[in-house]
């Protein structure tokens, strides 16, 4: 089956500095796509190419049969179908809140402004000022806003960054309702590995414009390719490392145990809410990270274990 | 750019042909160099340039010094300390710029001469000769210094009000003394200010005209004048023009490069420093040293032009203003609809098609404030010429109101293309986008998103440009149709014909006006 959303070669530079490296990924109609990386990685630039901010230098972006850019074709944001939330959510302060909404519906638009002020929590606001009403409203409108032109595919530029960590939780299992009510094409940006493995179909970790490896949450915390998408995604241990790759393994599957065929020294435990993360030097004067429920006291001499088909095999990137 | 979409094209294409128009004079200005110079410029060349020269550098540097002296020192006692009446003083000090030169010239000159005030008051207590005659080098400058240093004066402030508060706070908490903090702390970072103030008093002292030609001082702008008026000599007012550009351009370079080597990272708003209070004697001494600024550089020369006003043939004045004033207010108006027109649609385009370009264009129509208006002036005298030639209509463009706004276009675009241009800026831009993800159409961008959200800049650049129109002399003096008089022309010619009491009415009123820009000012650098 052809993918709802193409993404192939895409490279860009912002004047000489270039920031996305040939990259590509595709999005199946209805999914809940997360861009995950650092600050600098290219993930928010790479919206704006398939918003149409952006012109690439090179690549292809196809949309349902659509060419929306490519060497030798562009269509203007406008005309592209694909609506955007920003990350400070860029509300029209000389217009309401309903108003906000409103400029973008189809002139047949099936579902009204108020109702879509209801699907987001916001009944009845529709006559304030965008001014009036608190950052997490802001944010919900702009969302309700956006949905309300009935986009092909809906852009989130970090939607969880200026939620307090308390309600980040609450929040995105609401969003993911509402994007999978409305049943829209989604892709989100995000720094926080958390968002992405708490709510995505599939994550695209990207790193210094080039994308590492794209998958379910699932395959890419179980199965990295390299040891960057390794550690961005969890702590992990380096049993044995060899030239240009490691077997690995992550902290949860070791465990201390009395008859573990391992041994080593404690060096520090740090306490991670319901368990700990120890650090222990193997007798081999490796250093490894296991996860233990009791506490063990520094410069305790352990017996630790883990099994074999929990060791992964990653290059060195 | 092949690849813009046709409609974002056409959009392209009107604000680069807006562009074009509006640089057009310049290139006319430049092809005047073609060919061989007139007998009047060789003549110029030979007797007087070297004076225009000399006379115009000392100008701008003694003009430049001085305000550096005062505004510096003004804003420092201003915004490091409190002393009795300081919250005035911050208003009170940056009126004088609401002083035209032209005005403030022949206003200081009389108020001290023979037939001044201060003499004739003298006079009457039986004490003979307290007058003097400021209409020299020395007058010129200190006149020029007085009514310019608030641009030194408010820059500075900015820069010591809120930008580099942790920066200072840091060096106190490494245990600086108050010298050490000021000669390695605060002068090393005021210096892009302090050069920014300067570099805008001295393109003020390049634009004047009526001062110098008051004081029989003669530079660059009053040769344009000889040469064009008395002498009927464009080719010679042209390539005067042209040394002035020269002038300007190496002044322009040395500011941007004191500005990009200078960069300094502007710390986070610490909160206010607590200015130091003064008491006993050096209150005093603060209150005393600003009060003698605002009185001579203020009230001094406005109280002398209310003095005039009673002294003079009120009727006559009264009678003709009328006519004076709503000459300025069309000519106004005009020049600002214009302005606002170009710039908020290059503006426009300049966000649509974001490319080095439209930043170009947009960016491109604003150059015409750093130049004197008396380049501006010959440039589109010259541009008018040639198309009444080409079109072979005799003197329909040359001397017509259009080319005189069109030339307020050219001169002040810059002044709107600031508030304008902030607008635009970071989260306008964002706005822009997500209007365009919803769906909106060019044209709807510009009437529902682009004008709303322009309008705060919209406000401040009508103010700006309407003032800027109304203070105008030069370029007006050359460009005005037959008959055509402001109360700034009038209020130059009156003076110009030692008739200063009749000057005295249309002066006061461009002062008024002016010092509502200056009471804007006031407002955003206590907002910053």
């Amino acid at each position: 089956m052809k993918p709802f959303l193409s993404i192939a070669h895409i490279s860009h530079s912002y004047g000489k500095t270039p920031v996305l490296k040939d990259c590509g990924f595709e999005v199946g109609e209805g999914e809940l796509v997360a861009l995950l990386g650092e600050s600098g990685s290219g993930k928010t630039t790479m919206l704006r190419l398939i918003a149409g901010f952006e012109r690439p230098s090179n690549g292809s972006i196809i949309l349902q049969n659509r060419t929306l850019c490519s060497p030798t074709e562009f269509i203007v944001p406008e005309r592209r179908n694909v609506g955007m939330v920003f990350q400070d959510y860029a509300l029209f302060p000389h217009l309401s809140v309903g108003e906000n909404i409103a400029i973008g519906q189809k002139k047949n638009a099936s579902t009204s402004v108020e109702a879509w002020l209801e699907l987001v929590g916001l009944g009845g606001l529709a006559d304030r000022k965008t001014t009036q009403i608190s950052g997490g409203q802001q944010q919900r409108v702009a969302i309700a806003r956006a949905l309300a032109a009935e986009p092909q595919v809906l852009l989130l530029d970090e939607p969880f960054s200026n939620i307090d960590e308390s309600l980040k939780f609450a929040f995105r299992s609401e969003l993911r309702d509402l994007l999978l009510k409305v049943g829209v094409t989604t892709i989100f940006v995000t720094h926080d590995t958390k968002d992405a493995l708490a709510i995505s179909d599939k994550i695209v970790v990207m790193k210094d414009g080039e994308i590492r490896q794209s998958g379910t949450p699932q395959a890419i915390y179980d199965r990295p390719h390299d040891t960057y998408v390794a550690g961005l995604l969890g702590p992990f241990n380096t049993v044995l490392s060899f030239y240009n790759g490691a077997n690995i393994i992550r902290a949860e599957h070791v465990q201390i145990h009395p008859d573990g065929e391992h041994r080593g020294t404690v060096l520090r435990s740090i306490y991670q809410g319901g368990h700990y993360l120890v650090e222990v030097r193997t007798s081999d004067q490796n250093i490894l990270m296991m996860r233990s429920d009791t506490h063990p006291a520094v410069q305790a001499e352990i017996q630790f274990t883990y099994a074999e088909h929990n060791v992964r095999t990653v290059t060195n990137r | 750019m092949q690849r813009l979409g046709t409609q974002r094209l056409i959009w392209l294409i009107l604000a680069a042909a807006i562009a074009v128009v509006l640089l057009a004079p310049f290139a006319v200005l430049f092809s005047g160099l073609v060919g061989t110079g007139s007998e009047v410029w060789e003549h110029l060349k030979e007797t007087v340039l070297r004076r225009y020269i000399t006379n115009s550098l000392v100008l701008i540097f003694g003009v430049g010094l001085c305000t550096l002296v005062l505004g510096l020192s003004l804003a420092l006692l201003t915004s490091r300390f409190r002393f009795p009446g300081v919250r005035f003083f911050k208003v009170a000090l940056l009126m004088p710029l609401a002083l035209p030169s032209y005005i403030a010239a022949y206003a200081f000159s009389g108020l001290v001469g023979y037939a001044g005030p201060l003499h004739l008051a003298f006079m009457e207590r039986g004490i003979e000769g307290v007058h003097f005659s400021i209409m020299s080098m020395g007058g010129l400058i200190a006149v020029l210094s007085l009514v310019l240093y608030p641009y030194v004066f408010a820059t500075a402030r900015v820069a010591l009000e809120s930008r580099y508060n942790s920066y200072i706070e840091s060096a106190r908490a490494l245990g600086l003394s108050r010298l050490r903090i000021f000669c390695k702390v605060i002068l090393p970072l005021l210096r892009p200010a302090l050069v920014g103030g300067v570099f805008l008093v001295m393109m003020e002292v390049l634009n004047d005209y009526g001062a110098m030609k008051y004081f029989g001082i003669p530079t660059f702008t009053t040769g344009i004048f000889t040469a064009w008026f008395s002498m009927g000599d464009l080719n010679a007012a042209v390539r005067l023009a042209l040394l002035l550009f020269a002038v300007v351009a190496v002044l322009s370079f040395i500011e941007s490069r004191v500005h990009a080597k200078h960069k300094v990272h502007e710390s986070h708003r610490s909160g206010q420093l607590r200015p130091n209070q003064l008491t006993g004697w050096r209150a005093a001494g603060a209150t005393g040293f600003a009060s003698v600024v605002f009185i001579i550089a203020f009230v001094a020369p406005v109280a002398y032009l209310i003095w005039l006003l009673g002294s003079a043939n009120v009727d006559a004045a009264l009678a003709e203003w009328p006519t004076l004033a709503s000459n300025s207010i069309i000519s106004g108006l005009s020049g600002t609809a214009l302005v606002l027109a170009l710039v908020l649609f290059t503006q426009f385009v300049r966000l649509l098609v974001k490319s080095g370009f439209s930043f170009l264009v947009g960016k491109s129509i604003s150059i015409g404030y750093t130049l004197p208006g008396a380049i501006i002036a010959v440039g589109v005298l010259l541009f008018s010429a040639l198309i009444d030639r080409q079109t072979g209509a005799h003197l329909a463009l040359t001397g017509s109101f259009t080319m005189l706004v069109f030339a307020y276009a050219i001169r002040f675009s810059g002044v709107a293309y600031q508030p304008l241009h902030a607008e635009s800026e970071k989260r306008s831009a964002r706005m822009f986008e997500a209007a365009q993800s919803l769906q909106q159409k060019p044209l709807a961008l510009l009437r529902k998103i682009y004008l709303p959200l322009s309008i705060p800049g919209i406000k401040i650049a009508a103010i700006l440009v309407m003032i800027d129109v109304l203070k105008e002399l030069p370029l007006t003096l050359i460009l005005r149709p037959f008959n055509f008089s402001t109360l700034a022309t009038k209020a130059f010619e009156y003076a110009d014909d030692e008739m200063l009491g009749r000057a005295a009415l249309p002066a006061l009123s461009v002062i008024l006006v002016g010092l509502i820009p200056v009471l804007l000012l006031h407002r955003m650098l206590k907002s910053s």
